[in-house]
């Protein structure tokens, strides 16, 4: 019987890691095709519909910064979850913020990656600031698109989802210094 | 129970929506509604 329930596990554990590195294969191809669409993609030069800002890159900048305040609280949320700051367990209703907080954070950043990608292409000779952003708005979108697989796979190994996240808010993290920040700071604040 | 089938279906919708109307941006379909002419 002891024998049988390992046998289980252990293949339980194997189909779990299969799976894992399936997801990250997934997670890289994104990652690269974006990279390889940057690349090649001929610039449009074309900007963002304003909407109540003046110009595109305010708009970019701030919706950038709405999503980075929401990777914040799903970085503080996360931690709750796993027990790592606060008492007790954790409210009820935070795993369906943390959720909702995610998707809008993707929400607001499609329209920013869309025209960086679309209008201003991977530029990897503008200095490392530029790359650095390029590269990071590359793997973020692999690291996203990793995570949403693993969050709705069942048998993953228990440091993934951490691990993959920590990731996400990590490359957001690059995202938002070498861009809104570096705008508020060189160029203007707030810069609506 | 139902209650929050119903929000990951919500969740899951409105990921899978974005990621098609990133696609379909980037691949030029549709563009002009978002975009102007010059930078």
């Amino acid at each position: 019987m002891e024998a049988t329930v390992g046998r289980a596990r252990e293949s339980s554990r194997r189909s779990g890691n299969g799976r894992l590195i399936g997801i990250l294969l997934i997670g890289a191809a994104v990652a690269v095709s974006l990279g390889v669409y940057g690349r090649v993609h001929d610039p449009t030069g074309r900007s963002l519909v304003t909407l109540v800002f003046t110009r595109s890159i305010n708009l970019k900048v701030w919706f950038a910064t709405i999503a980075f305040a929401l990777a914040l609280f799903q970085l503080g949320s996360s931690l709750r979850i796993y027990g790592k700051i606060g008492h007790g367990r954790a409210p009820r209703w935070l795993r369906p913020a943390h959720r909702l907080s995610g998707t809008l954070a993707f929400l607001f950043v499609i329209p920013v990656a869309y025209h960086c990608l679309w209008a201003l292409g991977f530029q990897p000779h503008q200095g490392v600031r530029v790359l650095a952003h390029g590269v990071a708005g590359c793997f973020f979108f692999g690291a996203l698109t990793s995570k949403v697989l693993i969050v709705r796979s069942r048998r993953m190994p228990s440091w993934t989802l951490p691990v993959v996240g920590g990731a996400l808010f990590a490359a957001f993290t690059v995202i938002w210094l070498s861009s809104a920040l570096w705008f508020f700071t060189t160029v203007e604040f707030p810069g609506l | 129970m139902a209650r929050r089938d119903s929000f990951r279906t919500l969740i899951l919708v409105l990921l899978i929506a974005g990621a098609v109307i990133f696609v379909l941006l980037l691949a030029g379909v549709g563009s002009g509604l978002l975009t102007h002419p010059k930078i």
